[in-house]
């Protein structure tokens, strides 16, 4: 009689093989594999009857078969199996996991039936959560996430180009000009923004006074760029982040601004993005919080954890200074009894975290080393 | 004598395919050659105490050349890495198999036991591997425990999760169990 392990083994081989072709870039074959290993896995599932006695195999299987197929893009069938997992008796960690792969399933269909059609050099942003309802989504969490998608495009561009981190002032007009980022419209009958990348006519020439000239790049490079930072951050590997963004005042500075992309909790759960990838839909799903992407992609100083003292401060944000040339700018906060605090504040975090909160009340997580607070995380105060 | 790590014989306690187990051999061979140690070299494995294990494996299965125009270091170092932790988890607790899941982005590794056929992920634990090829201030083998440790932090903690960060190196690995 045929078992689990006769089948869950050879299912597992045929996906590795399948995310193997997916690294390399061949999609195609990647999808044959995960369908070929998802038939496999299913069988699997359904030795196990919806009993107690089956878990947690039959709701892991479940999980496994529903991933399988999300990863086929065969939506319909993730579906159905996620609801036959959750029928048994799943643990409630694999509970919590199926109800996420949902989640995850609901983006991409919403990409597929939807109509949004992506055009090139364009990518989409849709919000998901307490926050969000069929067609619509409160102002704030989507103004405050277009306006850092923004920050996080031009940020991207310059270090692209080769240009030395920019501590203060805006993005050169040229760059706007040549690389002009467009909101086209809020996709009709949902909660997706579209940006348009480039200007409607881009002139090749307007690079003629840049000295990094041999460094321009097109705009559907900036977006790759941008879509696999932000996978980087999702698959919570700081070493590829670091690798791909050696000057560290760039990879702070978008860590930071990614921190503040990222689903809050319930009122954003989750944020997705998609663009096209070889005439392919490109998703990559931001599910992280900003508090678990602040632990994963800290930059740790090389100082002895006894020396180093944690304190959280509420109140407003009154002064900010970004010295040219220093590490380190500085922003002064009063709090409820009209202490003055100074705090130092990495100068890639300056100009695009810190700075719009200015004059506003806020949460700040710092510590201090030497008597110098030095801040490790910024939030409004609600 | 300390017990060995062969890694040769990891199809024997993970069940996966031999071009898999070929694959974590040849990772992990990868990262102890790019670190210069060469086969049957002693690796310190941290739990709770020191614990001292040689890692070896077939010279005749091996084409160091070929290896080290195959992977590059962040491929090797996560696949070598798993290769180790599977070794010394079976090792080092009561379960007997390693059994792998899919998620939406890739694998996840669990520990169980061989002898329920229709149930293989019963009393398991999760298997978190993380590899560092050489550790420096900033890319640590405790930090890595720490954000591993806050990773699997869920509010309803159904499976011990066991961690193990490899280090290639000196080299050494830090296992810890969260329950």
């Amino acid at each position: 009689m045929t078992t689990v392990n006769d089948l869950h083994p050879q299912a597992m081989d045929l996906a590795d093989s399948a995310f193997s072709y997916r690294r390399k870039g061949d999609d195609e074959q990647a999808k044959r594999f995960f369908l070929e290993a998802l038939e496999l896995e299913r069988q699997a599932a359904e030795l196990l009857p919806a009993t107690e006695d089956s878990e947690p195999s039959r709701s892991i299987l479940y999980r496994s078969a529903a991933s399988l197929a999300y990863n086929g893009d065969a939506f319909d069938e993730a579906e159905r199996l996620i609801a036959y997992g959750l029928i048994g008796f799943p643990p409630p960690e694999i509970k919590e996991e199926l109800k996420d792969l949902y989640e995850n399933i609901n983006f991409k269909r919403h990409l597929h039936q939807q109509g949004i059609v992506l055009s090139k050099n364009s990518l989409t942003m849709t919000l998901y959560g307490n926050a969000t309802s069929y067609g619509g989504t409160s102002v704030e969490p989507l103004i405050l996430r277009v306006e850092k998608i923004t920050a996080l495009f031009y940020r991207t561009v310059e270090r692209l180009l080769g240009l030395q981190y920019r501590i203060s002032g805006n993005t050169k007009k040229e760059i706007k000009d040549t690389y002009g980022l467009y909101v086209n419209a809020f996709a009709p009958a949902s909660f997706a923004v579209a940006f348009q990348i480039g200007a409607p006519e881009i002139q090749p020439l307007l690079f003629a006074d840049y000295e990094q000239e041999r460094n321009r790049v097109e705009p559907d490079e900036v977006i790759e760029e941008v879509m696999k930072c932000l996978e980087i951050i999702e698959s919570a590997k700081p070493d590829r982040l670091k690798e791909r963004i050696p000057d560290l005042t760039y990879y702070q500075n978008f860590v930071g601004i990614a921190k503040e992309i990222a689903p809050d909790g319930d009122e954003i759960k989750l944020v997705g993005f998609n663009t096209l990838r070889s005439g392919e839909d490109w998703p990559v799903a931001l599910r992280k919080r900003r508090d678990q992407i602040k632990d994963t992609f800290a930059v740790v100083e090389a100082t002895p954890a006894a020396q180093v003292s944690h304190t959280i401060l509420t109140g407003i944000l009154t002064f900010a200074n970004s010295p040219p040339g220093k590490t380190h700018g500085s922003v002064k906060l009063i709090d409820a009894d009209t202490m003055l605090h100074r705090i130092r504040v990495p100068i890639a975090l300056m100009k695009d975290i810190v700075q719009p909160y200015y004059e506003e009340r806020v949460i700040v997580t710092c510590h201090s080393k030497n008597n110098t607070l030095f801040l490790d995380d910024i939030v409004r105060a609600t | 004598m300390a017990p060995t790590l062969h890694l040769d014989k990891i199809r024997e306690v993970t069940q996966v395919s031999v071009g898999k187990a070929k694959q974590l051999m040849e990772t992990c061979v990868w990262c102890l050659l790019s670190c210069k140690h060469s086969n049957g070299l002693s690796m310190r494995v941290v739990e709770g105490n020191d614990h001292s294990y040689l890692v070896t494996w077939r010279d005749d299965e091996i084409d160091e050349d070929a290896i080290v125009r195959s992977y590059n270091k962040d491929d090797a170092t996560e696949a070598g890495a798993e290769a180790i932790a599977f070794l010394v988890s079976i090792d080092r607790t009561p379960f007997t198999a390693v059994e792998r899941a899919i998620t939406t982005t890739g694998i996840d590794y669990w520990l169980g036991y061989k002898e329920n056929p229709n149930n293989p992920f019963e009393r398991a634990g999760r298997l978190e591997v993380s590899g560092i090829l050489v550790e420096n201030p900033t890319n640590k083998v405790s930090t890595r425990v720490t954000k591993k440790l806050k990773q699997t932090e869920p509010t309803d903690h159904t499976f011990p999760v066991h961690i193990i960060v490899v280090e290639f190196s000196e080299p050494y690995a830090t296992m810890v169990l969260k329950p």
